[in-house]
């Protein structure tokens, strides 16, 4: 075959833009979700000042990604790849607003918390999800750059000890007594720790948007026998 | 980006100014308007040219003449006891037309003319019942034996003929008769008065000066004749009818079923190349060749045919119009197929596409969709061949168109003669009368030329705008 | 409709196996998807196939090796770059490519399982079954009655005058023009729109009783509202009938075709540009995510 000359030359220029706007958000995301953390756990009032300003922003990239959207969408009429990828950029939208959106959860948990008293066992735990979280997300990200489909296949291993980690927390809890301030500190706790779970679902949910991009079929990863729950554990 | 913009400064350089480019337009322009003024140039010089040629004919077939009768047609109405101011000649009826001429030619002449037709079907005016049947039953029996008799018409002319016996003694054009009647009228006084021995017969007394028109209807309906003042074109006129219909009735079949082959059936190959080529070629070919042809075929090698020999037609040689409207045909096949070609060419491939698509063989889909729409570019060929049947000379000179014949053609084997063979005849004869009535002559021919393709235009334009 | 064609199409289907409702899936692929459908072991006949199709002109392969299956009732597209053969192909269907006179096609094209380039086989019977719309509305310079009538007497239409007149009606209803012109059937066909005598020529391509229409981009020469009621009518005639349609438009290939074909031109070492037939897949799949490489390209807008 010889060389190929793009003849939708404007449509993909656009294309790249928007989905590196999308992918600016994910980068932040990831930035929001260390500041979260640390906000949690030094109750540091200023991370979570900024996590919050942060996710303005993001819900403002949100809406301009989502006009763009449309507008691309309404002339162009993309087929085959890049209307995958068309897809999968509206999809993802969402999923890092959404990330956004339980940062912002995490840090304003923190700032109700940072007067009760509170228990470094779970503070470590908290700590530690953060710190499987982050790089869930960077390789979800490196995975969709590289479109690199076995990179991509990582992420339910990966999000695994993230749930294990927010299945135990119900048992921390539990553990902390009957010090109704030490439990109401321990149940926010709890929810910072489901949103951690659930950032690291949405990684998982981030991959699975890649490798449909690379493969063109829709399969959930959760159908490998990687189990990815946590949602709608009733426990 | 950067590197565009000087880029196009230094192309920019290689165009005019807007000056200069203001200059340039008006050049342009000029140009522009000489080449409209030749082509105006041109179509002017081809309308002159075509006024010239109706002025020619036109000046000629009308105009003021000098006649001397030797009877004046007004004495023999009125020996018949008719008021000559009211009765003319004509309104004579066929008896007394008779008994005038028997009045006025020797018997010997009346013997002549009744052998060369009679009068009566029932009895004899000049000859003696005897002798008729005497020469009737000789080896070689004259044209009056078995012929029907002469018509009013027939008698009529031979009266003017032989009886009056006008002579046109001078004639002016149409221009000078307008401009200056009284000059012509001098003019022949003059000439009387300065050579006498020119007309030892009449004095200038005699002549009558009058307005004659030498295309009227009496030179369309009367035979042709040796007298200038008494011949007519009626023979020429039906022979060249005769000729278009058997050119029509062999040149439009053939030729477009020619065409339809060549444009609807034929797969390129090299033979059909070559009959393509050799058809394009024939269109060109002088008229004198196929006249050659024609007396080599259709005259000579097929005699048995076009002199109705196998009809049980008794014919002396295949010089009839049969053989002339052949020819003729052949002449115009060219033409024929290539203007059908080009008609056929021009139907849209998506209409034989659709009537194949239905299911259609090629014959229906040609017959039922492309040939209605071709029909008016076909006929467009019919009347370019038409036109060139009425007016082609040389192939009927070959084919052997009589050049003196009095009676009519009656069917494809008749001898015949055609209007253009007429006119080459008569401008070839030196009296200045012979002139007018070529004239009068051509100008029937364009007339006829006019009506017959005006038929054609009007069959094709009503097949043209037909919805259908 | 209870008219001769659907009582005909069904006797024809019957004994070819069941008739897909028109909103029925598209027959399963075999599960190896590298391929293109070239097992006919494993997939449905169908009404049309081809089998190792070349096409040429004089010594020039224009078309290589093509194996294509169509199904009953289903709305089969071919697309590919100008020059790829899609239309040649579609007119070796009906043998329309006959009239080129250097054409020539081998391999094997059965219509209801019987090879219509056998020796014998007379192309014009074939036509007669295989009906054709063009890309330029081309319906006959005559009355719109005419354009109807004339495909089935020539196919020796016996019907009495009122038969005629249904046989009209029920082709113009078919083709949805007869409100429009059922005032007026006397007038030539060229009175009409360029849309509707597209639908015109589609009235008259199924008044001869086919089973199978091909359309040769039938919208290219049309306004997209005119495109838009074409398109219906397809999907309304695809309970009728098998359609194979070529066209440069890609949305309107997705939007009404069941599977999709796509051609590509392959260039050879002397220069000589082939079609190839790349894939033939259902249509979401061709459009969402095609099999080939060379499909992506081409729908994504790259071409070289």
């Amino acid at each position: 075959m010889t060389e190929l000359t793009d003849t939708n030359v404007h449509f993909h220029q656009e294309l790249d833009a928007l989905e590196q706007t999308v992918l600016g958000v994910v980068d932040r995301a990831q930035h929001m979700v260390g500041l979260a953390v640390d906000a949690v756990v030094e109750s540091d009032m200023a991370k979570a000042e900024e996590v919050i300003n942060l996710n303005r922003g993001i819900d403002e990239t949100y809406l301009e990604v989502h006009n763009e959207w449309t507008r691309l969408m309404a002339l162009n009429q993309p087929l085959g790849p890049d209307l995958r990828r068309m897809a999968v950029l509206l999809q993802l939208n969402i999923t890092f607003e959404r990330m956004g959106d339980q940062c912002e959860n995490i840090a304003k948990i923190a700032q109700f918390n940072s007067e009760l008293p509170q228990v470094e066992r779970i503070r470590d735990q908290i700590q530690e999800m953060g710190d499987l979280v982050r790089p869930m997300i960077r390789t979800a990200s490196d995975a969709y750059v590289r479109q690199d489909l076995d990179e991509a296949r990582l992420l339910p291993s990966m999000d695994e000890p993230v749930d294990r980690l927010n299945a135990n927390m119900y048992k921390e809890t539990v553990a902390v007594g009957n010090n109704p301030r030490l439990l109401e500190w321990a149940t926010k706790m709890l929810m910072a720790s489901r949103a951690l779970e659930r950032i690291g679902d949405q990684a998982v949910d981030f991959a699975e948007q890649t490798a449909y991009l690379i493969t063109g079929e829709r399969a959930g990863f959760n159908e490998k026998g990687l189990n990815r729950q946590g949602d709608d554990d009733p426990s | 980006m950067s590197v565009e913009a000087p880029e196009r400064l230094e192309i920019q350089e290689h165009f005019p100014t807007d000056a200069e480019y203001d200059k340039l337009l008006g050049k342009k322009n000029r140009k522009g308007l000489i080449a409209k003024m030749f082509f105006m140039a041109a179509l002017a010089t081809a309308v002159l040219a075509l006024a010239a040629l109706l002025y020619t004919i036109v000046n000629e077939s009308f105009g003021l003449v000098a006649q001397v009768n030797q009877n004046e047609p007004e004495d023999i109405v009125a020996s018949f006891g008719y008021d000559p101011s009211t009765t003319a000649l004509a309104d004579l009826s066929y008896d007394e037309l008779v008994e005038s001429l028997g009045g006025g030619i020797s018997t010997n002449v009346g013997r002549r003319l009744e052998r060369e037709q009679r009068f009566y079907a029932d009895k004899l005016v000049f000859e003696s019942d005897e002798l008729w049947a005497e020469i009737c039953s000789s080896d070689e029996p004259p044209a009056g034996c078995d012929s029907s008799p002469r018509d009013h018409a027939g008698v009529l002319q031979l009266v003017n003929e032989r009886i009056v016996q006008p002579d046109i003694i001078a004639a002016a054009n149409l221009v000078p008769s307008l401009l200056d009647p009284q000059a012509f009228e001098e003019d022949v006084e003059v000439t009387f008065a300065n050579t006498p021995e020119r007309f030892p017969d009449y004095t200038f007394d005699q002549v009558q000066f009058q307005w004659r028109a030498w295309l009227n209807p009496t030179f369309l309906v009367t035979p042709q004749s040796t007298a200038p003042e008494t011949t007519g074109i009626r023979t020429a006129i039906l022979g060249t009818l005769w000729l278009v219909i058997i050119t029509i009735t062999f040149a439009v079949p053939v030729g477009v079923g020619a065409a339809i082959y060549l444009e609807e059936f034929a797969r390129p190959s090299r033979f059909n190349d070559f009959v393509q080529t050799n058809i394009n070629n024939l269109a060109g070919v002088p008229s004198i060749i196929y006249g050659m042809l024609g007396l080599a075929i259709f005259v000579r090698a097929l005699e048995a045919l076009t002199s109705g020999a196998i009809f049980g037609i008794e014919q002396a040689n295949g010089r009839t119009v049969l053989s002339a409207g052949l020819t003729m045909g052949l002449l115009t096949l060219p033409v024929v197929i290539i203007s059908s070609q080009e008609a056929l060419r021009a139907v849209p491939n998506s209409l034989r596409q659709a009537g194949l698509g239905v299911g259609a063989t090629k014959w229906q889909t040609v017959r039922s969709q492309v040939l209605p729409v071709a029909i008016p570019g076909i006929l467009t060929g019919v009347i370019l061949a038409l036109a060139r049947a009425i007016g082609e000379t040389a192939p009927l000179i070959l084919v052997g168109a009589a050049s003196f014949i009095t009676a009519d053609p009656t069917g494809p084997f008749s001898k015949f003669t055609a209007l253009p063979i007429q006119i080459f005849q008569w401008t070839a004869l030196p009296q200045f009368e012979w002139q007018h009535l070529a004239a009068a002559a051509s100008l029937t021919l364009l007339i006829l030329l006019l009506i017959l393709n005006a038929g054609a235009v009007i069959l094709r334009n009503r097949y043209s705008r037909r919805p259908q | 409709m209870t008219n001769e064609t659907t009582k005909d199409l069904v006797d024809v289907s019957s004994h070819e196996g069941p008739v897909e409702t028109p909103s029925a899936q598209p027959p399963a692929l075999p599960d190896d998807k590298t391929a293109v459908a070239t097992e006919p072991a494993v997939e449905r006949d169908g009404v049309i196939q081809t089998q190792n199709m070349d096409i040429y002109y004089g010594s020039f392969k224009a078309v290589h090796d093509v194996n294509l299956n169509f199904q009953f009732n289903e709305i089969s597209a071919l697309i590919g770059p100008s020059g790829c053969g899609k239309s040649t192909v579609l007119r070796s269907l009906n043998r329309m490519n006959d009239l080129i006179p250097t054409a020539r096609t081998e391999g094997v094209v059965t219509y209801h399982g019987e090879n219509i380039y056998a020796p014998g086989v007379d192309p014009v019977a074939v036509r007669r079954r295989i009906g054709m719309v063009f890309q330029k509305p081309n319906p006959f310079p005559k009355s719109i009655y005419q354009n109807i009538i004339w495909g089935a007497k020539i196919n020796g239409f016996k019907g009495s005058k009122a038969e005629a007149d249904d046989l009209v009606e029920n082709a113009l209803q078919q083709a949805a023009i007869w409100d429009e012109v059922k005032d007026k059937l006397q007038e030539s066909g060229l009175s009409l729109s360029g849309g509707q005598q597209q639908r015109l020529c589609i009235a008259r391509a199924i008044a001869t009783q086919p089973d199978v229409v091909l359309m040769d981009e039938p919208c290219s020469a049309l306004d997209p509202i005119a495109t838009l009621r074409i398109e219906e009518l397809m999907l309304e005639l695809k309970q009728n009938y098998s359609i194979i349609i070529v066209t440069h438009n890609m949305q309107q290939a997705a939007r009404v075709s069941d599977k999709t074909a796509f051609f590509n031109i392959e260039l050879s070492n002397e220069g000589q540009r082939t079609g190839e037939l790349v894939e033939f897949t259902p249509t979401d799949q061709l459009f969402t995510a095609p099999k080939e490489k060379a499909t992506e390209d081409y729908i994504t807008g790259r071409f070289g």
